[in-house]
């Protein structure tokens, strides 16, 4: 099933990276976990407000983000806590 | 003479260091293209002119947390030890997240200077860099460097040296986290600047951003000055007015304040397009070719490992038995000499069947390492994250489990890299049961003495995959009962592929070779020589000479100390369908496994000890059945790990609690499954 993309950004129009399709840009929006883990995320590079781009979503196993350059593996339940707005095309 | 310079060298995983660290020292380090290669920190000596310098290479991390194994190595280091300046390694292609670090160890109030490293390659993607200006926004000295051209070393090092030198360097920059934290900041500045015990020597303001931070160790290390109530009431104070966690604006800002910067100073002429890495992924992490391709790279690994490694095991194998022979002829034929007993069937046989193996050991870190420097190994972590979720743990933990295969040692030290405790605990417990390189052996030597040649690799198969199976349910098991807790979010880089140098992936099955030689040096002719005289003291009395020469051989080594203990356990190994001899080997292969082999050639009473010695083979076929011989590869493969092992356990894991029930558990594993197999084998009478 193909994700909604949103036309406007508002917190209404996010959805876990998990289902946004390859290929797509998207702008991390919020990482719905502890500190902890956000702030481990931050220093490979996922930080807030960065544009990140998704090389690789299979709907199973785990998904491949881009940013910067470099791409970082994120396993699938880590994935659906990634809150992001997909940009538009 | 003035005291040395120590100069620690600090970046991300895959930027380069390692490179880096050894062209200024020379060393031989091994160079990975996989996260987490550096797990301990590794020192060095470089020269500039007539001055000596000491250079520490730090293990990789993103960020200086507590929260894996490797950043607080490299932190605690940097805190205890004070190094003179800090070498910040930064690869220049990702510049904002390597700067992302760079602000921390600036934090810290140690000289720090950046070496902005693999800048071909940023230039090939389209940045350019307007150096001074960076460094300016910054504060801090940048040299740039090429590590695989050994381009900018002795600036570097210069670099390094000015920034200690005069002390009158310019401070560097400082990221200003907004009105609201750094009014938090300096409050706690106040409060902890009358702080004991270790924490004394920490920057203040380090200290109290760490604290807004939670930072758990930090908290730890303050415990006793009473701050909690004080943070958490600035935490809390900062969320009611900003509406995010303190840790959340704090990493935001050093983005901002690095952004900033290299906005100013970074121009970008290129488009993010796909790069080789990713037309390489497209068919490596394919939905369908990805896992033929994985399994492909796996049969190959153990295709060189055991058929390619075969005719130079023979060499050597040759080689020894000559020198046996060579030895046996400085003496009479029939001659009753301790000493050449000593030399020929004790060190000879017992170091020779170990070093047989060396061709294995060094084809099986060679390929490793190709798959690591390449950057494969990060991708099969990738294809093995499904089926690991299931049992518990994730991707991360394939990685020490392959390693395994070689050497548990080195699989059980890989184990670091996983940050999540239980993750690694499981990990480490579960270890041994991958099949090593020292069990091998044990294997050549009982399937053909029982096995028709057509079973030959149809049985080795079913060893390495009874090891593979049970380290899966065990790993199962451990994360419901003792380690329970949702499996824990797994994040890792995905390193570009690089085609690994020669020279070091030569560096790494070198060193690993070299440890495996050092081994039979010293643990396996040390066991050996004591194995030899346990099997052959107390003498016989002499005079009872009705006997055959085989009876004689018999009634001699059942006489011998190891005869006796063999003895004392057959009553707990006869249901297993093992006699006081395997009791004997048994005993010796507790010290490494390459040892039952030629333990087994001395109680048999042999001369030669090498797996590969038919009349061996041909005496195991005449008292034990076939059934007997698959329950000594079960016992061997499940059973109690070596002593190295269990040595490792022991500090990796920082208790002995662990080791132990990691001895023991296993061993009693592997007692309860060949007794099932070897009773239920001979009522139904398979292979009796």
């Amino acid at each position: 099933m193909q994700p909604v993309i949103p036309d406007t950004a508002s917190r209404e129009s996010l959805l876990p990276a998990s289902a946004v399709p390859e290929r797509r840009s998207v702008v991390l929006r919020g990482v719905s976990a502890g500190n902890e883990l956000i702030s481990r995320l931050a220093a490979m590079g996922l930080h807030i407000g960065m544009r990140i781009e998704v090389c690789r979503n299979r709907h199973h196993g785990p998904m491949v983000l881009g940013c910067n350059g470099s791409r970082i593996m994120l396993g699938r339940g880590m994935a659906d806590k990634l809150m992001v707005e997909v940009c538009r095309a | 003479m003035k005291k040395n310079l120590v100069i620690a060298l600090a970046g991300n995983p895959n930027s380069g260091k390692t490179t880096l660290f050894n062209n200024l020292t020379g060393s031989r380090q091994h160079v990975g293209n996989y996260p987490g290669v550096t797990v301990e920190k590794k020192e060095g000596l470089a020269r500039l002119g007539d001055r000596e310098i000491q250079i520490v290479d730090l293990p990789g991390t993103y960020s200086l947390t507590a929260y894996s194994t490797e950043e607080v190595v490299a932190r605690n280091f940097v805190l205890t030890e004070r190094p003179d300046v800090i070498v910040d390694v930064i690869d220049a292609s990702n510049l904002e997240r390597n700067l992302y670090l760079g602000v921390q160890l600036i934090e810290l109030g140690i000289p720090v200077v950046f070496a902005l490293n693999m800048c071909d390659v940023a230039a090939e993607r389209g940045l350019d860099f307007d150096l001074d200006r960076l460094s300016s926004l910054l504060g801090v000295p940048i040299v740039p460097t090429v590590g695989h051209k050994k381009k900018g070393m002795t600036e570097l090092l210069e670099a390094a040296l000015a920034a200690v030198g005069d002390g009158k360097a310019r401070p560097p920059a400082r990221v200003n986290y907004g009105t609201e934290l750094e009014q938090a900041i300096g409050r706690l500045q106040e409060k902890v600047s009358k702080r004991t015990g270790q924490a004394a020597d920490w920057p203040d303001r380090w200290v109290a951003v760490k604290l807004l931070e939670n930072d758990q160790e930090v908290l730890a290390a303050l415990e006793q000055d009473g701050l909690q109530a004080a943070v958490e009431e600035e935490q809390a104070r900062i969320k009611g007015v900003l509406g995010d966690s303190a840790e959340m604006i704090i990493a935001d800002r050093r983005y901002g304040f690095i952004s900033g910067a290299c906005q100013g100073a970074v121009r970008s002429t290129a488009e993010a397009r796909q790069t080789r890495s990713d037309r390489i992924d497209e068919i490596v992490l394919h939905r369908f070719w990805g896992l033929p391709i994985f399994l492909g790279m796996m049969y190959l690994v153990f295709w060189l490992t055991f058929i390619v490694g075969t005719p130079p095991m023979d060499w050597i194998e040759a080689g020894f038995e000559w020198l046996q022979g060579a030895v046996r002829g400085l003496w009479p034929p029939d001659s009753e000499s301790v000493l050449l007993s000593l030399l020929a069937d004790g060190i000879i046989a017992g170091v020779g069947g170990v070093v047989v193996f060396l061709p294995n050991i060094l084809l099986l870190f060679l390929s490793i390492s190709i798959l690591e420097d390449s950057g494969y190994m990060a991708r099969a972590a990738f294809m093995m994250d499904r089926l690991m979720h299931k049992i518990g743990l994730h991707g991360k933990s394939f990685i020490p489990m392959l390693t395994g295969f070689g050497c548990s040692i080195p699989g059980i030290m890989a184990t670091r890299t996983l940050e999540n405790r239980r993750d690694r605990l499981t990990t480490m417990l579960v270890l041994p049961l991958m099949s090593c390189g020292a069990r091998l052996p044990i294997y050549t030597l009982i399937i053909p003495a029982f096995f028709p040649s057509a079973w030959h690799a149809p049985m080795l198969w079913l060893i390495y995959l009874i090891g593979i199976v049970l380290a899966i349910g065990c790993a199962k098991l451990l994360r419901s009962t003792l380690f329970p807790g949702d499996s824990v979010p797994f994040v890792m880089e995905l390193p570009p592929y690089r085609l690994p140098t020669i020279k070091g992936v030569l560096i790494h099955m070198w060193d690993r070779g070299g440890m495996y030689l050092k081994k039979a040096g010293t643990i396996i002719l040390g066991v050996s020589i004591v194995l030899w005289a346990l099997t052959s003291f107390p003498k016989l009395p002499e005079g009872d000479s009705n006997m055959n020469e085989e009876e004689q051989q018999m009634a001699e080594l059942s006489h011998s100390v190891a005869g006796r203990i063999g003895h004392a356990l057959e009553p707990a190994i006869r249901p297993l369908g093992f006699d006081w001899r395997i009791g004997t080997a048994m005993i010796g292969a507790f010290a490494a496994k390459e040892v039952f082999v030629a333990q087994l050639g001395i109680v048999y009473s042999l001369g030669e000890a090498d797996e590969e010695s038919v009349p061996l083979r041909a005496k195991l076929r005449e008292n034990y059945s076939p059934l007997a011989g698959f329950c000594i590869m079960l016992f061997m493969l499940i059973s109690a790990p070596c002593m190295a092992t269990i040595a490792v356990t022991r500090r990796e894991s920082g208790s002995w609690k662990w080791a132990i029930f990691q001895l023991t558990a296993l061993t009693l594993l592997a007692y309860v499954i060949t007794l099932a197999v070897y009773q239920t084998g001979s009522w139904l009478g398979i292979g009796i």
